[in-house]
């Protein structure tokens, strides 16, 4: 399980520094968790945190991956956050794994769609699929409202307004099954 | 097993439980005392609901390690899969054992067992706790600030000491400078270096006493001895709290013929044959799973040990925690602090051989190395 949890991380900052996309850790503590939620488990557990879902363990993946030479972590240019990019030692973990040939398709999606949104979007998207299957689990009718109403509490930067319309304008690949 | 390193090291969880339940209550008073209305704001909660809150921290910092194994960590191995000791906790706290205690006083608290049950739910999403329990479980919690020191005391070292009393006075509730309206736990500047000291303690801590070389290859031969002769430890609480650290030590004793049990019984633990620095580069982790296999190729591998301890110096990761300046402004941590954004996780590997045949192992890795040009 370590080793596939690191090569799915040095992977997804592969793909996003092929695309060019600017990869910092609140966008990619979010692709390792819609990995999770439509590709494969890979075990990390999320909690709610000051940007959403946040995993303390990956958290500390991605900290070893710097540590090993993997990962290149600096900070990006505004000052606020970080750039995410393959180190020298990104071959260590192959592309050729089979938990990436086996969920290439979602990897992309993922990348594809969280690649373009901004931090502040994603940490959105990612905390009302969050609460959205959260709150699935104890009621099968109509949780919008309840969404609607956890996430404002949450997450109060962001009005019911804006929250009712990330939920309706949700990616379909990205709402909770 | 840390006492067969630092015999002074026989301190009980109930005594750090006490003591995580401590620091807890002085840092909420801390962020009260402070600020009393950002603290209710921060909990959507009255003045006098503020008591009630505080009585709910206490109560999970107290029971926040009831789920451990045997021997903490260093069994956790052996649990059905699946099964994790944050799982167990809660369990625990929502079992009879727990929850009747707790319920039988609500009349008069306020407080239910399933209130304290929701600080272990990792999926909570109830806004008061996932403020609180950063207090008990984050970055910079009462859970770090009382293991450091009572391990420390009791290890006999002085690594694990920090200006905690000034550390706590230090700590205050933020309104997020990034995120309107969002509550966090911070520090003022002038806390900045007895975090740093935290920080340092933590580190020296993993290197010199849970990453000790001896230290670690007692939990190896724990872990050895309970896998070899078919423990998993049971899901089912009442049959899960049977297993305690004399329940264990017991199976060496019955099973006194097993390499692992008589490593433990005679102290006569394998021995060191080579190690990676503190700080393994990925070139070099791929380079020592190559040697441990044609290791293993080489000699008996009941004989062997390879060990990977793996642990973050800390997790004050850039975007996470936040330092409120003299000047009212706001910075991130890594910002304010050289030593919190230097300090790189710690990654060493180990293989450890049985005393008859270390030095041969040692030979065989030396002259690997040499031939393969792998340098550790």
């Amino acid at each position: 399980m370590e080793d596939e949890r690191l090569t799915v991380i040095t992977e997804i900052v592969r793909r996003c520094a092929e695309r060019q996309y600017n990869l910092g850790k609140i966008q990619l503590q979010k692709m390792v968790y819609f990995f999770q939620e439509k590709g494969k488990d890979l075990g990390y557990t999320y909690v709610i945190f000051h940007y959403g879902p946040f995993s303390f363990e990956l958290a500390e993946d991605i900290e070893r991956l710097k540590t090993l030479r993997v990962l290149n972590i600096e900070p990006d240019d505004a000052g606020y956050g970080y750039h995410i990019t393959p180190g020298v030692h990104s071959n260590v973990f192959t592309t050729n794994d089979s938990v990436i040939n086996a969920n290439t398709h979602a990897l992309d999606t993922i990348i594809d769609t969280l690649g373009m949104m901004t931090a502040s979007e994603i940490e959105l998207v990612a905390t009302i699929h969050y609460v959205f299957s959260v709150l699935r689990e104890t009621n099968q009718g109509d949780i919008r409202e309840d969404v609607i109403r956890s996430v404002a509490e949450l997450k109060p930067q962001f009005n019911s307004e804006q929250i009712a319309h990330a939920l309706a304008n949700m990616p379909a690949a990205f709402m909770p099954s | 097993m840390t006492y067969y390193v630092y015999p002074g090291a026989e301190h009980s969880r109930f005594g750090h439980s006490l003591g995580v339940m401590q620091f807890a209550s002085d840092i909420f008073d801390t962020l009260r005392s402070k600020n009393e209305s950002i603290l209710m704001k921060a909990l959507d909660a009255s003045l006098d609901d503020l008591n009630v809150y505080r009585q709910r921290l206490r109560l999970a910092a107290l029971l926040h390690d009831v789920g451990h194994a045997p021997f903490s960590h260093a069994s956790e191995d052996v649990l059905p899969p699946g099964i994790s000791h944050e799982g167990q906790t809660l369990e625990i706290i929502r079992s009879g054992y727990i929850a009747d205690i707790i319920n039988s006083y609500s009349g008069t608290t306020g407080t239910t067992s399933e209130q304290i049950a929701q600080f272990f739910v990792p999926r909570t999403i109830d806004r008061r706790v996932v403020f609180l329990r950063p207090i008990v479980a984050g970055e910079l919690d009462a859970d770090k600030m009382d293991y450091l020191i009572r391990d420390s005391i009791y290890t006999g070292v002085h690594y694990g000491r920090f200006d905690h009393e000034r550390l706590v006075a230090s700590l205050c509730v933020l309104e997020s400078p990034e995120q309107e309206g969002g509550m966090i736990l911070g520090i003022e500047e002038g806390g900045v270096h007895a975090l740093e000291a935290l920080v340092l303690a933590r580190y020296f801590m993993f290197t010199q006493v849970y990453f000790h070389r001896v230290r670690r290859a007692y939990d190896m031969h724990l872990i050895g001895l309970l896998k070899d002769v078919g423990v998993t430890y049971p899901a089912e609480v009442e049959k899960y709290l049977e297993w305690d650290d004399r329940k264990v030590i017991d199976l060496a004793s019955q099973h006194c013929n097993n390499t692992h049990a008589r490593a433990i019984r005679e102290r006569s633990h394998f021995k060191q044959a080579l190690h990676t620095p503190d700080h393994t580069d990925a070139e070099q982790r791929r380079s020592f799973q190559w040697l441990c296999e044609k290791v293993s190729d080489k000699f008996e591998p009941t004989k062997l040990l390879f060990d990977e301890a793996v642990k973050a110096s800390h997790k004050f990761s850039k975007i996470d925690f936040f330092v409120r300046k003299i000047d009212g402004g706001f910075d991130k941590i890594e910002e304010m602090s050289r030593i919190v954004k230097a300090l790189e996780p710690i990654e060493q590997y180990r293989i450890y051989a049985d005393q008859s045949i270390r030095q041969e192992v040692g030979e065989f890795c030396r002259n690997f190395c040499k031939d393969k040009g792998i340098h550790f």
